[in-house]
């Protein structure tokens, strides 16, 4: 009965083992998950499937996010990283490994095909640079431990008749590289890279036809009525605000101190003051 | 603690841990424990092993199965819904209490599966911006208005995560469409400060300068802070005798115009250092009673040091006092002043100074002090962000400094033996609340009270008492503000002293209508 007992155990643990490895190695094709999206987005496979990106539906490598005009798309990552893929914007999520920690075999590669993302990196790339890489037509974008958004304007686009056509790098918070085949460039807090095809990487003002993240309210002015009140008065940034009215903390003026003296000499009743 | 129970509670409320038997011995639970083991371990692992094979299998499977890779979000059990608005409401009490860190702490392990509910993303985008992480605020802001573009809350929070960020293009281009939208005069203003540093920093200006103008006309029931009885019972050293007051100090109402103007530039030096100056000058004139019209001209000028949550300014300080036309007194002195945003609804604020006041008559420089005050108030700010709440304390001396003064004309020359003031050292202490609300778009409406005791070292040689004072004084007003920098407000104020002494009582309200023009 023993020896029955000891073969399933070894039995069990082995196949488990065997299985967890097939299954370890599955669960590193998943880069990660949609969290949030909003409009028509789609989802197109290493076999050229494509089909409806829905909340929570994995996002796997070599799949390819391609958002319509006004949509947008949350990929939470394995890493837990952020990829928010911007309205009309195509990006492939070309390779991610992760194991749960930097072994040095981590890598997230992304090939950013038109339009914009924004990603806030997770683990992979924090110690391993060159780990964490994103390709565009003509330059390569490195990061380490950062918030930044990429935006490629392609030629022919709608965009290329009002911006110039290439790469666009912005950076939130961290610090970027910027490559193409003449040269690097980092990019640092609130800094936009720019790169066109085969020209060497150069700051620029933040263009905010691109890099505006938001659509602008439906209902301007009086029109319409906003929605939501608002912390009008909240100390939200942390900096010290003024009070509307005075906080009287002062301590008031004595306006009462009068002396009251001797008789005067009169024969008038003392004066007082 | 009870928010760690309850995330617990709410994270294990589907797993619960088996509870032991009561009446049953150690030994033999742990023999029969281990039996049980050794058959469920490897069961265990086959299990696991199955899933796991599974999972692969799914994955290895053609893309059309993908419904089985999807994190199908927790399905919902009815009494579930109880416990996520509970939570959100703890989250919502938790920012309005100065603990966003706390309240992101509890919203983030449902940020996946709560994400695009625009409740929820406001909430932990503001609980993420009030506990400093403005990236992941934006994140949040960004799902609000691909939602809804329309919040004006959220955009006016997306603004102020930019401009935490540093990133002053996206802030004002978010500020100015928040502007836009129908967002009350008090958002305005708040904007429009927002809007100004913006403007200051793109320019690199380091000199910024505020001003502004305003008049004021009213009825005050005792402008010369008087008691009302005409007649007090003094010692004259052999017995009490009946004291006819001057008219002067006796209550006496009137109607007055009051106008002032004042400004301040800040000039920004290296780091967070700067330099301040600032001036004021304001002037009171009775319709009858011209004896009290009272002209103060102040100037302040210091250093300022600004870190992001907290401000510091030390300083000096010169103010002089006219009354009925003739020089009063002089104040001059040196003041600090400490405020620190401890959360985006509660700020400190210390503060401390130490003054002369001098008289120039004579016969008022006996009433030459010296005084040390300090105190310290607090400012919590309502979730809405709309209403505030404030209080403070305060203590300090005044001592009496003045020499013996002589004045001609008199019996005893020496009008205070012995030097200092009749009622020798004055010890005081106060406490100060007040509240402001938006009422509505335009009208802000505001109101504290105050109360301080005055207690004296000296006997006072006509009254044979020491000297108490309790000042008490209420105000009640609104702010209208007619646009961002015109601004009409209408006040009433009540004072009264409850002295020992009967010369040192009044009582005194004040009905007043102000217009205000600020310059920024």
């Amino acid at each position: 009965m023993k020896a029955t007992n000891n073969s399933t155990v070894f039995l069990g643990v082995f196949l488990a083992a065997c299985l967890m490895m097939l299954s370890q190695a599955a669960y590193a094709g998943i880069a990660g998950h949609a969290q949030f999206v909003s409009g028509q987005v789609q989802i197109t496979n290493a076999a050229g499937q494509t089909r409806a990106l829905k909340k929570g539906d994995a996002v796997n490598e070599s799949d390819t996010v391609t958002t319509a005009k006004g949509a947008t798309a949350q990929i939470k990552m394995r890493d837990g990283g952020i990829v928010a893929v911007r309205p009309d914007s195509q990006l492939k999520f070309d390779s991610f490994v992760f194991e749960g920690k930097e072994d040095g075999n981590e890598r997230s590669f992304f090939s950013l095909l038109r339009g914009g993302f924004r990603a806030i990196t997770g683990l992979v790339g924090q110690k391993n640079k060159a780990n964490y890489r994103i390709t565009t037509a003509g330059s390569t974008i490195g990061v380490r431990g950062t918030d930044h958004e990429t935006f490629v304007v392609m030629p022919g686009s709608e965009l290329a008749a009002t911006v110039p056509v290439g790469t666009y790098n912005k950076v939130n918070v961290g610090e970027t590289t910027m490559t193409t085949s003449k040269g690097t460039i980092n990019i640092l807090p609130n800094q936009m890279g720019f790169a066109s095809a085969d020209q060497m990487p150069q700051l620029q003002p933040v263009n905010l036809t691109l890099f505006t993240a938001v659509p602008a309210p439906v209902l301007q002015g009086k029109a319409g009525q906003a929605q939501g009140a608002g912390r009008t008065s909240a100390v939200v940034d942390g900096a010290v605000q003024e009070q509307n009215i005075a906080t009287d903390n002062a301590v008031p003026k004595n306006s009462t101190m009068r002396p009251i003296t001797q008789d005067n000499g009169t024969g008038a009743p003392p004066r007082v003051f | 603690m009870v928010i760690m129970t309850m995330t617990t509670d709410l994270l294990t409320a589907h797993n619960r841990p088996i509870l032991g038997f009561p009446g049953v011995t150690a030994a033999p639970v742990i023999i029969i424990v281990m039996k049980f083991l050794s058959f469920l371990i490897p069961s265990i692992w086959l299990l696991f092993g199955m899933l796991a094979a599974a999972s692969g299998a799914a994955y290895a499977q053609e893309a059309g199965q993908k419904d089985r890779q999807r994190a199908e979000p927790v399905v919902k059990s009815p009494d579930e819904s109880d416990p996520y608005e509970k939570l959100l409401r703890d989250a919502e009490a938790m920012i309005k209490s100065g603990k966003p860190d706390q309240a992101y702490t509890l919203l983030k392990p449902l940020e996946f599966e709560r994400s695009g509910e625009t409740r929820f993303d406001y909430l932990i985008g503001t609980a993420a911006l009030d506990s400093g992480k403005p990236d992941m605020a934006t994140l949040a802001f960004e799902r609000v208005l691909a939602v809804n573009p329309d919040s004006a809350a959220a955009r006016l929070d997306m603004a102020r995560a930019y401009y935490q960020l540093g990133d002053m293009q996206r802030a004002r281009t978010e500020f100015s469409a928040a502007m836009k939208q129908n967002t009350s005069e008090a958002a305005k203003v708040s904007i429009q400060k927002y809007l100004d540093a913006i403007d200051a920093l793109k320019a690199g200006r380091r000199l910024t300068a505020s001003g502004y103008m305003e008049g004021s006309f009213g009825r005050d029931s005792n402008v010369n802070s008087s008691t009302s009885q005409p007649q007090v019972q003094i010692f004259d050293g052999g017995g009490w005798i009946s004291a006819t007051l001057d008219t002067a100090n006796v209550k006496a109402r009137d109607n007055y115009y009051a106008a002032a103007a004042g400004g301040e530039i800040e000039y920004r030096l290296v780091g967070n250092w700067g330099l301040y100056a600032g001036a004021d000058l304001r002037k009171r004139g009775n319709t009858a009673l011209k004896q009290f019209d009272t002209l103060a001209m102040d100037v302040r000028a210091g250093i300022v040091h600004e870190a992001k949550a907290s401000r510091l300014r030390l300083g000096v300080l010169r103010s002089q006092y006219e009354l009925g036309g003739l020089h009063n007194s002089d104040f001059t002195g040196i003041k600090g002043d400490w405020r620190y945003a401890f959360s985006p609804s509660n700020q400190l604020n210390v503060f401390a100074q130490s003054v002369k006041y001098r008289f120039v008559d004579p016969v008022m420089q006996p009433n030459d002090i010296d005084q040390q005050a300090m105190g310290l108030g607090w400012r919590y700010v309502l979730a809405d962000g709309q209403s505030s709440l404030s209080g403070s304390v305060h203590s300090g001396t005044e001592k009496d400094v003045a020499p013996e003064i002589t004045v001609s004309g008199y019996v005893n020359p020496v009008i205070n033996p012995g030097g200092g003031r009749n009622d020798g050292t004055k010890r005081f202490k106060g406490v100060r609340a007040g509240g402001q609300t938006d009422i509505n778009e335009k009208m802000t409406l505001f109101a504290t009270a105050g109360m301080q005791t005055g207690d004296y070292s000296k006997i006072n040689y006509l009254f044979l008492v020491k000297r108490k004072d309790m000042v008490r004084d209420a105000k009640l007003g609104a702010n209208w503000h007619l646009n961002r920098l015109w601004t009409l407000r209408p006040q009433l104020s009540y004072s009264r002293n409850d002295s020992n002494i009967a010369i040192y009582g009044y009582e005194r309200t004040d009905v007043s209508l102000t217009v205000r023009r600020d310059f920024r």
